[in-house]
């Protein structure tokens, strides 16, 4: 691609996010937070949320945190956090974690547990209806599914076979009613491979996990107990585009909820997983 | 990917359209590691053959049910600089509003027609979707020829069915593909088993297709007002042309001739913007902006209180129930005065009121206040519009006349 015709696919990605983040503000203002995991597409989500403000990001921002977490995501977290002038809440499910919830006695407990149930308890205690969350169609199938703005019912379930009628940029019809929540998808058009052009024109920073270190890099990062490094020698953003380039092995490989079970996915997210 | 083409794959039900996408993803290995086994496994599972299918109909219910119920996207390298976004949406009938929410992205289509089954009306009201939406390229693949042997003569019998009911509703066909999506052929490779077919395989069609650039003059839409250090600030996309600070540009609809004061994008004043892009201003003149008003050069689009509008029902519609109006960010309360054609989407037969869902409409549509709207033409956000219900719910899409 020329240098030139990349600066402005890359401009109108930018722009169509920004439009939706700001739809989500005009409608929810101080309900609205961005879910943030410290991965490079809730980094880029950051950013662009910046952008859209002129500076500021007028929302909070949430750490769904496990506790399982590379130790890298903590540091990496408070150094942003002070960059970019961050509200930023920490959300755990404490009664969990106090438990021993953890991977060895079922990923797909864990995930209900320490994810999922740890947004609701942060949903409920900030009165939130809305999150701006960063997953894209190209990571998984059931993800492929979804609008850019999609509704969960109070106990967060997705009801897929009642999608609302999303019809060129106008996203008014997902409905959460008065005790939903609304997830908000402002990435849900762009590929892994735009995320990472997007990060590197913009310089935005981004977690050395991603980078190989003795013929290993991870590819997608979440809890250290779930995701496996892929085989790679990319060490730096533009090894990694060259290597998006050429690879087969899927973005999500490495992460082991994905693929325990068929459906796993589509049963986490139908109950409130992102 | 600066040259992305976005196709939706239109027809009935059970004329292969899921197959087509899948088998297409496949043999142009935009497949990552596994996703295959993953999908044998699971064919395994249910007692089936490999279903290229799966690979679009992710849902347990639509593998189950061999029914597409919601409308997937997925991605494909079609070269060096070039890619083909695929957009998979239900054949039936009562989802037609999944098929709208794709195929509203979509560039161009592909027309599936399965060919050991008559063309039913879900396959014109597609098609004529489609044109409505502006989709006005349409590849028509007539599938399954591996179940009439490849037959030429059938081919041709299908084609010439299918090029009339197109041309009964105005539509004309650029390729008519003889495939078997099942097994690939004419997808990417020319087949074997068609030696009498000198067209296109799909691919070259898809990627000989060229997809018009928009206009140059200025349109600024306001999305929202901010208070940036003191200021208030009119947030909106520039969506096309540009402005510089300095520049008079005029405010509709009110028609106010306006100074441009600052210029934000992203935390910094800048001088000049051009679109796309999200931007910021301020404006020297003591008048508010607010969300909805565009801002134009003196080549202004249309300030309009009353409109004959085409619609497609996606809701029953009663004529004196509360409806807005959504154009861009403009809403406005809005009345339907007159239905002066009414329509079944399926033959495009004439039909009486009352507005159904599934129907096809010319309407008269007034305002109370005037509202910025290009003529019909859904590649741009002012020439496309919806019309809402006081409880948000989409009760039909559509266009100026």
């Amino acid at each position: 691609m020329t240098k030139e015709n990349g600066a402005a696919y890359l401009k109108e990605r930018e722009t169509k996010s920004i439009y939706i983040i700001r739809e989500a503000y005009y409608r929810y203002r101080d309900k609205l937070a961005l879910l943030w995991s410290m991965g490079k597409d809730s980094t880029a989500l950051l950013h662009l949320s910046q952008k859209a403000f002129f500076g500021r990001i007028p929302f909070p921002v949430i750490h769904i945190d496990t506790s399982f977490k590379f130790k890298q995501i903590y540091s990496f977290r408070d150094r942003l956090t002070k960059e970019y002038g961050i509200n930023l809440i920490i959300a755990r499910n404490e009664p969990a974690l106090k438990k021993h919830i953890c991977p060895e006695q079922g990923r797909y407990r864990c995930c209900q547990a320490l994810k999922t149930q740890a947004l609701k308890i942060v949903t409920k205690k900030y009165g939130l209806k809305a999150f701006l969350v960063a997953i894209r169609r190209d990571e998984h199938l059931i993800r492929a599914k979804e609008r850019v703005f999609s509704a969960r019912d109070e106990n967060f379930r997705w009801n897929w076979q009642n999608p609302s009628l999303e019809m060129w940029s106008e996203y008014s019809e997902a409905n959460p009613g008065v005790s939903g929540h609304l997830r908000v998808h402002p990435l849900l058009d762009w590929r892994e491979i735009d995320v990472w052009r997007y990060t590197k024109a913009e310089r935005i920073p981004i977690l050395d996990l991603y980078f190989a270190k003795n013929g290993r890099r991870y590819r997608s990062v979440g809890c250290q107990s779930c995701c496996q490094a892929i085989p790679s020698t990319a060490s730096d953003i533009g090894k990694i585009i060259a290597e998006l380039g050429k690879t087969k092995i899927a973005e999500r490989s490495g992460r082991c909820q994905d693929k325990e079970k068929a459906y796993m996915m589509q049963k986490l997210r139908s109950l409130g997983y992102m | 990917m600066p040259n992305l083409i976005k196709v939706v794959a239109a027809g009935d039900v059970d004329s292969g359209k899921s197959t087509l996408i899948g088998r297409f993803l496949y043999e142009s290995r935009s497949l990552p590691n596994g996703l295959v086994e993953d999908i044998e496994e699971e064919c395994e599972r249910l007692g089936r053959n490999f279903e290229f299918a799966y690979l679009l109909d992710s849902f347990d219910e639509e593998r189950k049910n061999e029914l597409t119920v919601d409308t997937t996207q997925s991605f494909c390298k079609s070269g060096k600089n070039s890619g083909i976004l695929f957009i998979d949406v239900p054949g039936h009938r009562e989802l037609l509003k999944n098929m709208l929410s794709g195929a509203s992205y979509a560039d161009t289509a592909v027309l599936t027609i399965a060919i050991n089954k008559p063309i039913r009306e879900q396959t014109k009201r597609h098609a004529f979707i489609l044109k409505f939406l502006g989709i006005n390229k349409i590849i028509t693949v007539i599938n399954k020829m591996d179940l009439s042997g490849f037959d030429r003569n059938d081919f041709l019998r299908i084609k010439e069915q299918v090029r009339v009911s197109l041309e009964k509703l105005g539509i004309e066909s650029c390729a008519y593909i003889p495939v078997s999506a099942s097994n690939g052929d004419n997808l990417l490779r020319r087949s074997k088993n068609t030696p009498w077919y000198h067209g296109k395989t799909l691919k070259e069609t898809i990627s000989g297709i060229r997809i018009k650039k928009r206009k140059e003059s200025l349109r600024f839409l306001i999305q929202d007002i901010y208070d940036i250090a003191g200021e208030s600030v009119a947030a909106g996309i520039i969506i096309s042309g540009g402005l510089k600070i300095k520049n008079r540009v005029f405010v509709l609809p009110d028609k106010k001739e306006v100074q441009v004061k600052t210029i934000r994008y992203s935390g910094k004043k800048v001088s000049s913007a051009t679109a796309p892009l999200a931007a910021g201003i301020t404006i020297k003149d003591t008048f508010s902006l607010r969300r909805g008003q565009v801002l134009s050069g003196s080549r202004m689009p249309p300030v309009v209180k009353e409109i004959s509008g085409r619609i497609i029902c996606t809701e029953d519609i009663e004529l004196n129930s509360d409806l807005y109006i959504r154009c861009a960010m403009q809403e406005e309360k809005v009345k339907i005065t007159r239905i002066n054609h009414l329509w079944d989407t399926s033959d495009l037969s004439p039909k009486n009121p009352p507005l159904k869902k599934n129907d096809l409409a010319e309407i008269t549509l007034s305002f109370n206040r005037g509202i910025v709207m290009e003529k019909y033409n859904f590649s741009d956000l002012l020439g496309r519009f919806v019309l809402v219900d006081n409880r948000d719910r989409i009760a039909a899409i559509g266009g100026a006349v």
